[in-house]
């Protein structure tokens, strides 16, 4: 068999479990072909379902180790991986649980699980030039709202009915408190970040979020500013200085504006 | 019996696989070890991971060790990771870089596993051409790691020995010799691992791995699964030993990455490498 037929069975047998087209080239022994190819395929499902488990260990308490596992199982076979680096592996992970009908009546765990996806993306992301006061200072009003901007890519918004944030700062306490969170849905946005070598958490408020949203790709100040309902210079005002402080903002073309 | 190939610039003594569990105490207690390798996949992302490394790199070499970039692949390598490695391999200047004779890509789909590439002139072909893709894209000679190995696929025509020193002689790469991954598959398929290490000895061999394996029972047969969560088994030691009486001493590592142990019982196990490394480096001088 060519090396790329062979490749492709096995993918069909990972995936699948029907290793009719591919036990033909294994040797059989004391073993026979598909008691051989089970190995590989268990290491597979395994190794990607434990990382699924480091990449969201709060959604993994919240659903236990079994009912995890499981999900962990099906959205592995339906969703591997994509890319070669397992931190980047569980963007569908939120989506897949949301679908699930046992968690219809739990959806403070499928956007725990995003918020979880969230902080690795926010963490692993590339480092790259951020907007800082000095690319503003001499900016006149008009170069100002011209000014092409981009969320960062270590800047993520969450947007949440659930208290994600206690939740997930309860589960770093030895003894967490769960009675003392309020899980009374209300709309939130949280920012997750990473603004030099820590992740960073905090609420956002409409403005912010909307700012931030409007800047998810490419834009310019002006736009993302119109967006965002900032109907006043005070508002706007506090929205960039939050954007410098924890350097939210990025452009490729910060000098063309000048 | 020779001097370190070109592919490893790695002290000859005793490391151990550094993994996120230990990069805390690691960073701050700075543990006497010689050298340190780590996953190369985990260290793509920008974070502070790689910045922790370049600061580790100033007490420790550092050996980075790639477990996805699919050497056997027929389709080739996927040139964007191949990208973020040489960035990596730039920005670190590790040690020693490797990968293994394994594929886990096609198709579009990573498989996060060491999967086997069958022994034939066209996969050797094939992973003679991505070796050296490799090695072109970073800059350096890599080395490739023997595989544990559960099966055997019919089309194979040649032995493993014979398949790695005609994939070093042609791509120029040297061997990561893993002593466990020798006794685990040598052990399934009821082959000689004494012989396995004679036909090998004579390959550019710049560092070997120790780590351990389980016992699995299927029925009343059973089959080594190289699982890297135990200590290193005794038939293994004395499998290492004769490793260093055939190819002298090498660079060493302990391997541990499922449940994990206290960073002290790596350091143990690497200490019981270290004793032996030392033996086998005062029968050489």
């Amino acid at each position: 068999m060519r090396l790329a037929d062979l490749q492709a069975a096995y993918r069909g047998y990972l995936l699948s479990g029907d290793g009719a087209a591919l036990a033909p080239a294994i040797v059989v022994d004391s073993f026979d072909g598909p008691e051989r190819l089970a190995i590989y395929r268990n290491n597979f499902l395994i190794s990607l379902g434990e990382a699924l488990k480091a990449n969201f260990p709060v959604t993994l308490q919240l659903l236990g180790t079994e009912f995890f596992e499981q999900a962990a199982r099906r959205f592995v076979l339906a969703q591997p991986p994509q890319r070669p680096c397992l931190f980047e592996y569980g963007a569908g992970f939120a989506g897949y649980l949301r679908d699930l009908p046992q968690l219809a009546t739990r959806p403070y765990i499928v956007d725990m699980a995003r918020f979880e996806f969230a902080r690795i993306a926010a963490y692993n992301a590339p480092v790259e030039p951020a907007i800082t006061s000095e690319t503003l200072i001499d900016l006149s009003p008009k170069q100002l709202e011209e000014l092409p901007i981009r969320r960062a890519r270590h800047a993520m918004v969450v947007t949440t009915r659930a208290p994600v944030l206690a939740l997930w700062q309860a589960h770093q306490t030895a003894e967490p408190d769960f009675a003392a969170i309020d899980m009374t849905p209300k709309s939130q946005a949280l920012l997750v970040c990473r603004p030099d070598q820590a992740l960073t958490y905090q609420e956002l408020d409409l403005s912010a979020s909307a700012f931030l949203l409007a800047a998810e790709h490419e834009t310019n100040l002006g736009i993302a500013a119109a967006r965002c309902g900032a109907t006043d210079d005070a508002t706007l005002g506090r929205i960039i200085a939050l954007a410098l402080q924890l350097r939210l903002l990025a452009s490729d073309h910060a000098s063309a504006a000048r | 019996m020779g001097p370190l190939p070109s592919c490893s610039r790695l002290p000859i003594a005793t490391g151990i696989g550094l993994r996120a569990a230990h990069h805390e105490r690691v960073r701050g207690e700075r543990p006497d070890i010689a050298w340190l390798e780590v996953h190369t996949e985990n260290f793509l992302g920008g974070g502070a991971t790689p910045g922790m490394l370049e600061a580790l790199r100033e007490r420790y070499a550092i050996s980075l060790h790639g477990v996805g970039l699919s050497l056997g692949s027929a389709e080739g390598l996927d040139e964007e990771h191949l990208a973020r490695i040489a960035a990596l391999v730039q920005r670190l200047e590790p040690a020693a870089v490797s990968d293994h004779v394994s594929w886990s890509v096609t198709g579009g789909v990573y498989f996060n596993d060491l999967l086997p590439i069958p022994y034939d002139e066209e996969a050797l072909a094939v992973i003679v051409r991505n070796v050296m893709r490799f090695q072109e894209g970073i800059g350096r000679p890599v080395m490739v790691e023997n595989p544990s190995t559960y099966l055997r696929h019919a089309q194979s025509d040649r032995a493993e020995p014979q398949f790695l020193a005609e994939l070093c002689q042609r791509s120029g790469c040297g061997l990561l010799l893993d002593v466990n991954n020798v006794f685990v598959s040598t052990e399934n398929h009821g082959d000689d691992a004494r012989a396995y290490l004679a036909a090998i000895a004579h390959l550019p061999i710049g560092e070997i791995h120790l780590s351990g394996h389980h016992l699995r029972q299927i029925g009343n047969r059973s089959i080594r699964i190289d699982d890297h969560g135990s200590p290193v088994s005794d038939p293994v030691w004395a499998l290492y030993e004769h490793a260093l009486t055939l190819i002298g001493p090498r660079p060493t590592l302990v391997e541990w990455d499922s449940a994990l142990p206290p960073l002290e019982t790596l350091l143990a196990e690497a200490g019981k490498a270290q004793t032996r490394l030392d033996a086998s480096k005062r029968s050489a001088a």
